[in-house]
């Protein structure tokens, strides 16, 4: 039964992480949008690794996929290589420092930026510059680095409220 | 006590020693599953078949993300004083009556057009040819930008139909569900639409380059003698989208050693994100009467 209480407790952190990251960002202001769905994989690979399942990568990247129109699969096989990179080195990852463990975000959402590189794969992009994607690209895990650490308390304190 | 009670997790949240990592065969395995979906996905489209069903069950959830905006937008509207109504309404009646001055000139250019029209063989738009549709969601991303759709059950949406705003053409839908379908905006980096230029006449093939970005008109030989400013409108060729609707403007043309072909760039005239409601050319009579 508790076993039960706590999935559901951490399916709402990750649904309410996919609905603010469907909220959009009006213009100009998307460019800054951090990505919450991978910032909520990374705490909670951390924090409870023994609780998140391969399962929950494939489903909600999949839902993601679905509902922004990028090639299925892509962000599973994204969420997935993040969620393998943090449970296999949470134990370095947990005794870091804030800062350091912002350049570990930033690593970690330049590899899910690489890999939602290939959902441009099928089309015929003459016109796009690669330069486009790098930019968007770093300046996406430029901020998910910067918010991490109040993500890192906000979803702390959940996680405590909880009891997990 | 279950042996697993004794793990360090169930005795503090904080410290967790004996915790297993995620085993490589199975993140192997998993892997594999993903890139057969997306090769399946890249080679048969199925996400444009299943799309539009999934968009119909997340109905909910996406009044729920809209309700930040819907209520930002019902607080700025409620806050506007009086004197500020006021001064709208004195502004639109006199833009009213200028209105029906124009509407005045107009109604003799229209019958004249009516003329000239019922000469050809064809008819002013008819409802009847258009569905009315309304925005459920944009989606965030913003190179392939994608805008869900609501509409009455039992209207004939179909892929391929072509969507309009109040401006001009805003896309075309890319799959469709019971009550929902998806619309590839022309912003989206696969959405190639063939235009027209008013002034100079020349035909090309415009292509999307993310949301709020200026599209570019691809493969134009260095010779073609467009005019930044020019109005583009789709040409009709291909039959999927009827000819004369405006889709842009040339903001700029670069004519760079390196390349083959001239840059040109288009600023799309329609921004689906400040809008709710579109038309969806939803008879193919239209279509064919044009032709």
């Amino acid at each position: 039964m508790k076993n039960f209480r706590n999935q559901v407790i951490l399916l709402t952190a990750f649904i309410l992480s996919l609905f603010f990251e469907s909220l959009f960002w009006q213009g100009s202001l998307g460019v800054i949008k951090p990505s919450f769905l991978l910032l909520t994989f990374i705490y909670w690979n951390v924090a409870l690794p023994d609780k998140i399942g391969l399962a929950y990568s494939f489903i909600f990247g999949f839902f993601f996929d679905l509902l922004n129109g990028n090639l299925l699969g892509i962000h599973s096989l994204a969420f997935m290589s993040v969620s393998f990179l943090s449970q296999r080195f949470f134990y370095q990852f947990r005794v870091m420092k804030k800062v350091q463990q912002s350049l570990g975000v930033f690593l970690l959402s330049l590899l899910v930026n690489l890999i939602t590189l290939s959902n441009y794969l099928g089309g015929q992009y003459v016109a796009i510059e690669f330069s486009t994607f790098f930019y968007q690209g770093l300046i996406n895990s430029f901020i998910n680095a910067l918010i991490w650490t109040p993500f890192f308390y906000i979803s702390r304190a959940y996680r405590r409220r909880f009891i997990l | 006590m279950t042996p697993k009670d004794h793990r360090s997790s169930k005795i503090s949240s904080e410290a967790i020693f004996a915790t297993p990592s995620m085993r490589f065969s199975r993140f192997i395995i998993g892997t594999i599953l993903c890139i057969v979906v997306t090769i399946v996905d890249l080679n048969s489209s199925i996400s444009n078949k299943i799309r539009g069903f999934s968009h119909d069950l997340l109905i909910p959830f996406y009044l729920l993300s809209e309700l930040p905006s819907n209520i930002y937008r019902e607080i700025d509207f409620t806050l506007k004083t009086k004197l500020d109504l006021k001064k709208q309404i004195a502004t639109l009646e006199r833009q009213t009556y200028l209105l029906k001055l124009e509407n005045s000139s107009l109604d003799t250019i229209r019958k004249e057009n009516n003329e000239l029209k019922s000469l050809i063989g064809s008819t002013l738009i008819s409802n009847k040819f258009f569905t009315l549709v309304t925005k459920s969601r944009l989606s965030n991303n913003f190179i392939m930008p994608i805008l869900t759709v609501n509409y009455q059950k039992g209207e004939e949406i179909r892929l391929e139909q072509p969507v309009f705003s109040d401006n001009g053409l805003i896309g075309k839908i890319s799959s469709v569900g019971i009550k929902s379908a998806e619309v590839m905006l022309l912003s989206h980096i696969d959405s190639l639409i063939p235009v027209i230029s008013l002034r100079t006449s020349l035909h090309g093939i415009l292509q999307g380059n993310g949301l709020g970005k200026s599209g570019y008109i691809i493969n134009m030989k260095k010779t073609a003698e467009f005019e930044e400013g020019e109005l583009l409108v789709s040409s009709g060729l291909g039959g999927d989208v009827p000819a004369g609707y405006p889709v842009g403007r040339i903001s700029s043309i670069l004519d760079k050693s390196e390349n083959k072909f001239l840059e040109i760039k288009v600023d799309l005239i329609s921004n689906p994100q400040n809008q709710d409601l579109f038309l969806v050319l939803t008879s193919e009579d239209y279509l064919g009467k044009l032709k």
